[in-house]
C-alpha cells in the first residue's frame, strides 16, 4: 500500500468535492499501473472513544490495502469546539495481479460531542445500493438514538465479543441488533472469526471416516485459556469455541456451575450419556482470554481416545491424537495474523449469514439465561 | 439418539466445508510434462493451502529408474520452475516431499500392477488412507485401456474392499466417435461411471463457473437469454503462441478436435442448458448433455457453408520472427492440418431456435483471449431519427474467460449536451477489481474436485460421445470436400475467409 494521500476539508457538504481533488492527485501520480477508483462497500465505524477512533483509523488503513471501499470513522466521543469538520484520504495499491492500482477512500469525522450531528453527517456520504458494513469495536451502546439510526441503515454489524465489559449483556444485545427493526442483518464477531483456525484444526480431527464416529461419544471437553480480570463466565473465545462443539455435536446444555476450586463448568447430555466441559484460566505469555488448548475425551466400545488441539506460541497450533489405529503424525499450522484489521478483513470478505455463528450465540445465550436465573435464584433465598 | 456422521458436523460453516478423505493419490506417467508442470505443483499448492488429508500420500508410477529421493529432488526442481512463488525449502516443504513416493513401471503390465498393488498397500497400511486410491492417467491415450483394464485385473479398480476407487483420465478422449466409444466401453468395463473423472481443464476456469452463477443467480439474465432477445453468440478461444513443442501430436489433431469439440462445446452447453433441477453433478451433466443433442448436425456435404479452416504461415508477431505452422518441429511440410477454425452451429431447442452460434479458435492469432459475447437483437423501432440507424449498436454481455476475466455490458447513452448524440459506453465488472484474491488454477480446483468424489466439473460418457457426433460430420465433410485450410499470418485474427463467412450472414467477428 502506498501512503494516503491526505486531505482536510473544512465543511462536510465538501466531502465529495474534496476526494475528488484527491483522486484527481491520485491518477496524475506516477504509477505502475492504471489507476481505479474502486468501491466495494461502505465501512462505518462507530467509535465511541478517542482512543477508539485513533486505533480504528490505523485498522482501517491497513484494511484498504486489501478492501477498496469507503471508510467513514465516525468518532462521536473527541471533544472539541467549532463546526464538524472531516479529514479524507485516498488509499492507493497496486492488485496482486499488477494491472492495476486500486483507490479506496477514508473519512474521518468528528461530532465534537454532538451525537446527533454525526448521523447528519453520515448518512449522506453512505454510497447507495453497496452494503454498509457498521463495525462497533468496543462496547455495544445499549441507549443511543443515534447508534440505532446507524443500525438501521446498515447490512451487516461487526462487532468483538472479546472487548464486552459484560460479556452476556453484550451478547444479548447484538443478537437483538441483528434481527431489530424486522430486518435480518448480518452480524459478525472478531472473537468467533478468531477461531476460525481453531476451529478447522479440531474439525481436522475427525476428517478421517474412522475417527468420525468419536465426535458421537464424547465424555469431556478441557478448555484452557489465559486468564485475565475475574469474571463470572469464562472470556469469550474459549467459551464460543466449547459451545461450537456442544452445538455442533448434538450435546443437550442441562446446568452451568462456577466455583471457586473447579472453575467454570457446563453439564451437557449427547445421546444417553453425560459430558463435561470444563473451563480453565491459566497464567500463561498469552494475552488474556487467549485459547491455551482443547481436548476432547471420547470412549467407543472400542477404547477411548483423546484429541488435542494446542496453541504452542502466539502463531502455531499442533494437532496430537492419542492414538487408535493407525497413528497420524502431529500437525502443525501457523495461525493467520489475528490482529483487529486482519479479523475485520475476514469479517469483510463474508456476505452470507453464518448460521452456525448464529446457532452457537444462541447456545451462549441459552448459558448466560440459566446462569442469570440461577443468580436470582440464590439472591431470593438470601433474602 | 446417534448424530449423523456421513459427513463431519464440525466442517459446516468452515472455509473447507467437505474435507478430502484420506487417501493415495497416484500419478501414472509421474516423470512427465503434465505431471511435472501442472499436478504436482497443483498438489502442492493445496498442501500448504491445508486442503489436503492428514493422511495422504502420492505415488509416482513411471519408467524411469529412480529412488524416492531422486523423484523427490526432480520434484523440487519443477517446483521452482513452474510455481516459483511456492517455498521449495523448509519444513513444509520436507513435510511435502515426505508424502511423494515413486515406483518404477515394470515391463510386463499385469506384474507390474501387482508390484503397484503391494507398494500401495504398505503406503495404505503406514499412513492410513483408508483404501482410497485416486488413479490419475498423465500417459499417453493409447495405453489408457491396457492399464485401465490391468488395474481390474489386479483388483485395483473394485471399490468392494471398502476404499473408494476413482480414475482421472485427459483429454482427447477418443479421436472421432468410434474411438470414443470404444474407449468409453473399455473404461467402463474396468470401472464404473461414477468412478472416472475425464478431465477438460477449461471447466476448471473460475469465470467458466461463474456462467452458471451470472445466468442463475441473477434475475434479469435469463429473461434475455432466449431467441426472443439474442441475435448471436460469439465463442472465441484465442492462442498468440504456436504448437510449439506439440507438433506430432497436433499434426494429427488439429483445432477441431483440440479446442472445439471439448473446450468451446463445454461452454456453449454452459450459455444454452436450462436451469438443472439442483447443483448435483448428475443433473448439471444431463442438462449439458441435452444441449450436445440438441446442436443441429452439419451435413458433410454443407460443411464449407458452416465452417472455415485456416493455418498459419510464417512471420512476425509482436516484433519477433516466427515459423510458419510447416515449419514447425514435427509437422508434415504439406500438412492441411488446421490451426484455426470458425464455425457456426445451431441448437434446435424452444430457447435457442434460429440464433447462430459463431465460435472460432486458432493458434497465433492477435491475443490470447477467451471470451464468450452474445449479442442481443436491435431495438424494434429507432425512435431518435433515421440518421441513428446505423448507429445504434446493438447491446451485448460478453463475458470474459482469460486474461482479463469478468463481464462486460455494451449498451447506448446519451452524450451530454443539448442535442441527441447517441454512443456506446461499456460497463465493466473485472474480477482482479471486485475481489482480492487470485482464482485458484483449473488443476488445482479439478483435482480437488476428483479428491472429494465431486464429478460436477468432469465429463460425462454420454456428453463426449455427444460432442463427437457434433464434430465427426464437420471432419468428414473437409475429407470428402478436401476443404483446405486457408493462410493466416501470424498475429491477424484468421484467414480473410473467416471474416467473409460470417459477412454473409450480415455479422462480423468481434474485434478483441
Amino acid at each position: 500500500m502506498e501512503a494516503p494521500i491526505v486531505g482536510q476539508c473544512d465543511s462536510l457538504s465538501k466531502v465529495d468535492s474534496c476526494l475528488s481533488d484527491l483522486y484527481m492527485r491520485a491518477v496524475g501520480e506516477e504509477a505502475a499501473a492504471p489507476t481505479v477508483k474502486t468501491v466495494l462497500f461502505n465501512l462505518v465505524v462507530f467509535a465511541t472513544t478517542e482512543k477508539i477512533a485513533d486505533r480504528a483509523m490505523l485498522d482501517v488503513t491497513d484494511i484498504l490495502a486489501t478492501h477498496p471501499c469507503r471508510a467513514i470513522v465516525a468518532d462521536v466521543a473527541r471533544s472539541g469546539k467549532g463546526e464538524e469538520g472531516a479529514s479524507v484520504s485516498v488509499m492507493c495499491g497496486i492488485t496482486e495481479r499488477g494491472d492495476r492500482r486500486l483507490c479506496g477512500e477514508i473519512i474521518s469525522l468528528h461530532a465534537h460531542n454532538n451525537g446527533s450531528a454525526i448521523v447528519g453527517a453520515v448518512m449522506p456520504l453512505l454510497i447507495p445500493d453497496i452494503p454498509v458494513f457498521l463495525w462497533i469495536p468496543g462496547d455495544v451502546p445499549r441507549e443511543s438514538e443515534e447508534f440505532n439510526d446507524f443500525v438501521r441503515a446498515s447490512s451487516h454489524l461487526i462487532f468483538d465479543s472479546r472487548a464486552f465489559t459484560d460479556l452476556g449483556q453484550g451478547d444479548k444485545l447484538v443478537r437483538r441488533l441483528g434481527s431489530a427493526d424486522g430486518s435480518n442483518r448480518i452480524v459478525q464477531d472478531l472473537a468467533w472469526i478468531s477461531l476460525m483456525p481453531w476451529r478447522e484444526l479440531t474439525a481436522q480431527h475427525f476428517d478421517a471416516p474412522s475417527t468420525r464416529p468419536y465426535l458421537s461419544r464424547i465424555t469431556q471437553v478441557t478448555v484452557r485459556y489465559a486468564s485475565g480480570e475475574r469474571s463470572d463466565l469464562p472470556a469469550s473465545a474459549p467459551l464460543l469455541l466449547a459451545l461450537w462443539l456442544m452445538e455442533r455435536t448434538q450435546m443437550r446444555f442441562i446446568s452451568a456451575f462456577r466455583s471457586r476450586d473447579q472453575g467454570f463448568r457446563i453439564a451437557a447430555e449427547q445421546g444417553d450419556h453425560d459430558v463435561e466441559l470444563r473451563f480453565i484460566p491459566e497464567v500463561s505469555g498469552f494475552g488474556p482470554g487467549r485459547l491455551i488448548s482443547v481436548r476432547i475425551q471420547c470412549g467407543t466400545e472400542e477404547g477411548s481416545a483423546t484429541f488435542t488441539t494446542q496453541g504452542i506460541s502466539e502463531n502455531e497450533l499442533t494437532l496430537t491424537e492419542e492414538c487408535v489405529g493407525v497413528c497420524l503424525p502431529p500437525k502443525l499450522l501457523e495461525l493467520p495474523a489475528q490482529d483487529e484489521s486482519a479479523l475485520a478483513g475476514q469479517a469483510l470478505d463474508s456476505y452470507r449469514r453464518d448460521r452456525v455463528f448464529e446457532q452457537v450465540l444462541d447456545v451462549a445465550l441459552a448459558v448466560i439465561d440459566y446462569l442469570e436465573a440461577a443468580d436470582e435464584k440464590l439472591l431470593r433465598l438470601r433474602l | 439418539m446417534s448424530i449423523q456422521l456421513e459427513a463431519n458436523p464440525l466442517r459446516q460453516g468452515l472455509i473447507k466445508e467437505r474435507a478430502i478423505d484420506p487417501c493415495v493419490f497416484v500419478i501414472f506417467g509421474g516423470t512427465g510434462d503434465l505431471a511435472h508442470r501442472k499436478l504436482l505443483p497443483a498438489l502442492c499448492h493445496l498442501y500448504y493451502a491445508d486442503m489436503l488429508p492428514r493422511s495422504f500420500a502420492i505415488l509416482a508410477y513411471a519408467s524411469s529408474s529412480l529412488s524416492d529421493e531422486e523423484y523427490r529432488e526432480s520434484v523440487r526442481d519443477s517446483i521452482r520452475k513452474a510455481a516459483p512463488h511456492l517455498p521449495s525449502e523448509g519444513h513444509i516443504w520436507d513435510d511435502f516431499a515426505g508424502m511423494l513416493h515413486y515406483m518404477k513401471r515394470g515391463d510386463e503390465i499385469t506384474d507390474s500392477l501387482n508390484n503397484l498393488k503391494k507398494q500401495l498397500s504398505e503406503i495404505n497400511s503406514s499412513i492410513g488412507a483408508e483404501g482410497n486410491y485416486l488413479f490419475y492417467f498423465a500417459i499417453p491415450p493409447s495405453v489408457f485401456r491396457e492399464y485401465a483394464d490391468g488395474l481390474a485385473k489386479v483388483g485395483l479398480a473394485g471399490e468392494d474392499q471398502g476404499g473408494w476407487r476413482r480414475l482421472v483420465i485427459e483429454k482427447p478422449f477418443g479421436t472421432d466417435l468410434q474411438s470414443a466409444r470404444e474407449l468409453n466401453a473399455a473404461l467402463q468395463k474396468a470401472f464404473h461411471e461414477s468412478q472416472l473423472y475425464r478431465i477438460d481443464h477449461y471447466l476448471g476456469k473460475e469465470t467458466v463457473q461463474n456462467i452458471q452463477v451470472f445466468r442463475f443467480a441473477n434475475s434479469f439474465v435469463e429473461p434475455l437469454l432466449n431467441a426472443k432477445y439474442v441475435d448471436s453468440v460469439q465463442i472465441t478461444v484465442a492462442e498468440s503462441i504456436g504448437v510449439e513443442t506439440r507438433g506430432a501430436f497436433y499434426d494429427s489433431t488439429g483445432a477441431l478436435r483440440d479446442i472445439i469439440q471439448n473446450h468451446i462445446l463445454q461452454i456453449l452447453s454452459l450459455i444454452c442448458m436450462e436451469a438443472p433441477t439442483s447443483l448435483e453433478a448428475e443433473a448439471v451433466r444431463d442438462e449439458k448433455t441435452k444441449v450436445f443433442r440438441s446442436i443441429r448436425r452439419i451435413s458433410p456435404l454443407d460443411v464449407d457453408d458452416y465452417t472455415v479452416r485456416g493455418q498459419y504461415t510464417s512471420g512476425t508477431y509482436l516484433g519477433e520472427k516466427v515459423p510458419g505452422y510447416r515449419e514447425e518441429k514435427d509437422v508434415a511440410p504439406d500438412s492441411n492440418t488446421e490451426t484455426f477454425v470458425a464455425a457456426k452451429f445451431y441448437v434446435d431447442s424452444w430457447r435457442w431456435a434460429g440464433v447462430p452460434f459463431y465460435v472460432r479458435t486458432g493458434k497465433r492469432l492477435a491475443k490470447r483471449v477467451s471470451e464468450v459475447a452474445i449479442q442481443l437483437k436491435d431495438v424494434p423501432r429507432v425512435l431518435f431519427g433515421e440518421s441513428y440507424r446505423d448507429e445504434i449498436r446493438p447491446n451485448v454481455i460478453a463475458l470474459t474467460i482469460q486474461p482479463d476475466e469478468g463481464i462486460s455490458i455494451l449498451f447506448e447513452a446519451k452524450v451530454p449536451g443539448l442535442t441527441y448524440r447517441i454512443q456506446p459506453v461499456r460497463m465493466d465488472f473485472k474480477y482482479g477489481f471486485a475481489f482480492g484474491a487470485t482464482a485458484p488454477d483449473a488443476y488445482e480446483r479439478l483435482l480437488l474436485d476428483a479428491m472429494l468424489g465431486d464429478p460436477s466439473l468432469f465429463s460425462r460418457a454420454d456428453g463426449v460421445e455427444a460432442t463427437w457426433e457434433v464434430v465427426e460430420p464437420i471432419l468428414k465433410g473437409w475429407q470428402i470436400r478436401d476443404t483446405p485450410s486457408y493462410p493466416y499470418l501470424p498475429g491477424s485474427w484468421g484467414p480473410r475467409e473467416a471474416e467473409e463467412f460470417i459477412e454473409r450472414d450480415g455479422r462480423k467477428w468481434r474485434r478483441l
